[in-house]
């Protein structure tokens, strides 16, 4: 009866966005993430910590942690932490969107760290920034929170010629654990060397076929180049890509969640990194792949139980989702 | 699937329910649909509050035993008459000793009756303020004539003006000392001239009364200390000229809710046994109609032993909810709902639950305005407290004053977080800075007149003190423009809010037919499994949407 109903209202009018395939936030809520992506799970994503035990259990590479920072007590064994480190990063283990994370690229002695802009920081900054950490500032839920210690990485210099100070990461959405929708993300001047595509970050769709890039989204605009270096965003090749495509599926494959976002780092010399996992990811990927989400997760959903393997989840990814040359 | 045949079962569940019952509420129980146009009820509170000198000489050894003394008050009560009748009345004091049996007392007193209540006072007091509270039905047969006097009325119904500094004896020594008699006799003999009968006697005397250039008037006002009033003068010289005559002492009940309403006086001749009041708009005697009347006699409403400064203070407010206030007290209905209803419970708790009754409106605004349109605000359901405070404040002033506490307090933690606190005690000190911020600005709104100070004082200061610190967040970690997307988010949203909440039709469904709130509700849950797109999300698959159109 209620489908009946639904089909009825649908002859009436279909919005344009549906029309197009594209996955609205409340449907994806609706739709996917409530039914795929069972509550209890979300601390295995929230908790950053956890992820990375994960990670371990599949023999997933992610950046080695220097320490953990519980209890504000302990804030003072920072300085053993990063006792001869060149470079550290602290992060907030409950963080989102990249809020609370601080970089330190260059440390010249006890009390002078330095920021990738080059601005200085001295030990009481930092212990300040834990402490804010430490209490709950940059967590989803605004509980208390933990504060973790980690190595930088070394940016694999592919990305050089269109990254602006930051990180540039890669995000894969995976649905039943098909691949289904990747996108590079790249900090700017305007997202103040941060990689959320809200803040100004850059956007850049990638093939999934192929791990080539495809063009890019600023602000939900599309740009050819970087604002900030002038490097052109398409027919870049991502390298390590058949490894990315293995990360993202493994992951899928292996967690409860339906519906996830993948986030991975390249490092010059470890290849792809875990960063983090997401299970809410956003949707301005799809404005950067040109692609609504829709039709693709219908098209898992027909095929999903056939596919036994990570490797034919892998493999039919790559054949449905093909960037067909446009003409 | 599944889960939205459900949500839809629930919704229609609670809708059938919701509706049922409100249906049977209007159509069995007779209960108005529509909030009352003519205002047949009203509430009255009389506020009298006791501002004792002494309090602040304590310290001085001759006054303590001034203080000591037990406060002794006799107050006269409103009288129930032909046109208003008393439904419901109550004492709210701690400190006074209401008398007892006081709410057993039969209110329908004979009409020439005065009813004076006296009220002891335990000392010292603590709380200095004391209620009177009635509840005044107007007579349906009589509600056709226009509530509020013409202009030229309005002009003629005087005031009373300060006559506690009047004393008797002052008067009476006047008099013997330098007898108006002149314009007394004048004046009678004037009105004399003009009138073939009582009643246009006493139409000519008070013609002659009202007459502000009149010196003969205005001298004798001045010998008899009867400050401006031309009704106590009227009774004066008709009581001269063997008229049988009284002063009343009542209030006007308007549609407006007001506050420090004055009393006015009217007069009335007796003739046969009867009391006449004389209409100063129509100009004809009758049985008095236009106020509520308070007392009878030209005494002050109440006289205080031991307590210098007395003030009282009246408040009506017409009650919307008149048809079934009526429902509730005149039928003695067995039904479940009439029984129990809001409109059954004290007027105090009243004004708090139909506050309350509002919230599901806000909150099912706050959802359709995030879940439909998708806008962006400071924490998900302070807009509704805001718009709440609106009420207090009204739209404009609450929109200013919220803006101005916001953008002081997100400066101020700006100084603030240069000297890098942890996250509470931060907390803490914006809450602080909030209070300082309401406080100055209530000292400063104060200085130059407006009297908003009260009000804004009501303002939620935690939720103030919550939106600085989300704003000064956002600030830094979104930037300017997010932060100023959000503020008018919230501001948009609490102004619909507002303008909803504050509709009278809206207020009325949900305090007289609580029940709705269920369809409410289940919009509420229709809403929770809407899957379709935001307002906003047109917007920003704009783009998208032209690449797609152009490539296919």
């Amino acid at each position: 009866m209620l489908a009946f109903i639904q089909k009825s209202l649908k002859s009436l009018w279909v919005s344009p966005l549906r029309g197009a395939g594209i996955l609205g936030i409340n449907a994806r809520n609706i739709e996917y993430i409530f039914p795929g992506n069972p509550r209890e799970l979300f601390p295995q994503v929230d908790d950053k910590l956890r992820t990375k035990e994960i990670a371990e259990s599949l023999e997933i590479p992610f950046p080695k942690t220097y320490g953990v920072i519980r209890f504000q007590n302990e804030v003072k064994q920072l300085s053993e932490m990063i006792s001869g480190k060149d470079s550290f990063v602290i992060k907030p283990a409950g963080g989102s969107g990249g809020n609370g994370i601080l970089v330190i690229k260059d440390v010249k002695d006890d009390d002078d760290f330095r920021k990738p802009s080059g601005s200085r920081l001295n030990l009481g900054d930092l212990d300040y920034h834990i402490h804010n950490i430490l209490s709950g500032m940059f967590s989803i839920s605004g509980k208390k929170d933990v504060a973790f210690i980690e190595e930088t990485v070394t940016f694999d210099p592919i990305f050089d010629e269109i990254t602006y100070l930051g990180v540039p990461d890669l995000r894969v959405i995976i649905y039943h654990g098909v691949p289904v929708m990747a996108m590079l993300r790249l900090p700017s001047k305007a997202s103040d060397g941060k990689a959320n595509l809200h803040k100004g970050g850059l956007g850049v769709g990638i093939d999934i076929a192929t791990g080539q890039t495809l063009e890019g989204i600023q602000y939900n605009r599309y740009v050819k180049v970087h604002p900030d270096t002038d490097g052109t965003l398409q027919g870049r090749e991502i390298p390590h890509w058949p490894k990315i495509l293995d990360i993202a599926a493994k992951l899928g494959d292996h967690t409860d969640f339906a519906y996830l976002g993948i986030d991975i780092v390249l490092d010059k010399e470890k290849g792809p990194l875990l960063l983090e996992m997401n299970a809410r990811p956003g949707l301005s990927i799809q404005i950067a792949n040109k692609a609504g989400l829709l039709p693709r997760l219908q098209k898992v959903d027909d095929k999903v139980s056939l596919l036994k393997t990570v490797d034919d989840k892998i493999e039919f990814a790559k054949e449905t989702f093909r960037v067909k040359p446009s003409g | 699937m599944k889960r939205a045949a459900y949500a839809l079962l629930m919704a229609l569940f609670l809708t059938a329910l919701g509706l049922a019952i409100f249906f049977h509420k209007v159509i069995a129980l007779d209960i108005p649909l529509l909030p009352a146009q003519n205002y047949n009820t009203w509430s009255v509170e009389a506020r009298i509050s006791l501002d004792d000198p002494s309090l602040f000489s304590d310290e001085q050894g001759s006054s303590s035993s001034f203080s000591a003394q037990s406060v002794d008050i006799d107050l006269y009560l409103p009288q129930s008459s032909l046109q208003y009748e008393i439904v419901d009345e109550s004492f709210e004091g701690d400190d006074f000793v209401t008398p007892s049996g006081f709410r057993s007392q039969t209110y329908q007193l004979s009409e020439t009756d005065n009813r004076l209540v006296n009220l002891k006072a335990k000392t010292p007091l603590s709380d200095r303020v004391l209620f009177y509270r009635a509840t005044v039905r107007a007579d349906a047969v009589r509600n056709q004539k226009p509530q509020q006097p013409s202009t030229l009325g309005s002009q003629i119904v005087d005031q009373q003006v300060d006559r506690a500094r009047r004393s008797a004896a002052q008067v009476k020594d006047n008099l013997e000392e330098n007898p108006p008699v002149d314009s007394i006799e004048s004046l009678i003999r004037e009105a004399k001239g003009r009138s073939d009968n009582e009643q246009s006697f006493a139409r000519a005397i008070y013609r002659l009364s009202i007459e502000p250039n009149d010196d003969r008037v205005r001298i004798l006002k001045e010998t008899l200390r009867l400050g401006n009033s031309s009704v106590e003068l009227a009774a004066f010289l008709l009581n001269e000229a063997n008229v049988v005559t009284r002063v009343g002492n009542g209030i006007l009940l308007n549609p407006e809710e007001a506050a420090a309403t004055e009393f006015s006086q009217w007069l009335e001749i007796n003739q046969g046994q009867q009391w006449f009041a004389y209409d100063p708009v129509t100009e004809e005697f009758g049985a008095q109609s236009r106020y509520f009347a308070w007392w009878y006699g030209q005494g002050p409403v109440l006289k205080a032993e031991g307590e210098d400064d007395i003030s009282i203070e009246v408040t009506t407010r017409p009650d919307i909810t008149d048809g079934l206030g009526r429902s509730v007290w005149h039928e003695d209905s067995d039904s479940l709902f009439l029984k129990h209803s809001f409109i059954g419970l004290p007027l105090s708790t009243q004004r708090v639950i139909q506050v309350l009754v509002l919230i599901p409106v806000g909150a099912l605004i706050v959802a359709a305005l995030h879940q439909m349109v998708g806008l962006s605000t400071f924490g998900t359901f302070t807009p509704v407290l805001i718009a709440l405070s609106f009420r207090e404040t009204g739209l404009l002033t609450g929109l200013v004053l919220f803006s101005v506490i916001v953008i002081i307090g997100v400066v101020v933690r700006a100084l603030l977080n240069r000297a890098q606190l942890l996250v509470v005690p931060r907390l803490s000190a914006v809450l602080t800075v909030t209070v300082l911020v309401i406080g100055g600005l209530a000292l400063l709104l104060d200085d130059f007149g407006l009297r908003y100070g009260l009000s804004i004082s009501l303002f939620p200061i935690v939720i103030l003190a919550m939106t600085i610190e989300r704003a000064a967040m956002m600030w830094e970690e979104d930037g300017a423009k997010e932060t100023a997307i959000a503020a008018a988010g919230s501001l948009c949203v609490a102004v619909v809010g507002y303008l909803c909440i504050n509709n009278v039709y809206v207020q009325h469904f949900a305090f007289v037919f609580p029940e709705l709130l269920l369809v409410v509700l289940a919009l509420t849950i229709l809403l929770g499994r809407y899957n379709g797109y935001k307002l906003t999300e047109y917007f920003r698959f704009i783009a998208l949407q032209r690449q797609l159109k152009e490539s296919t």
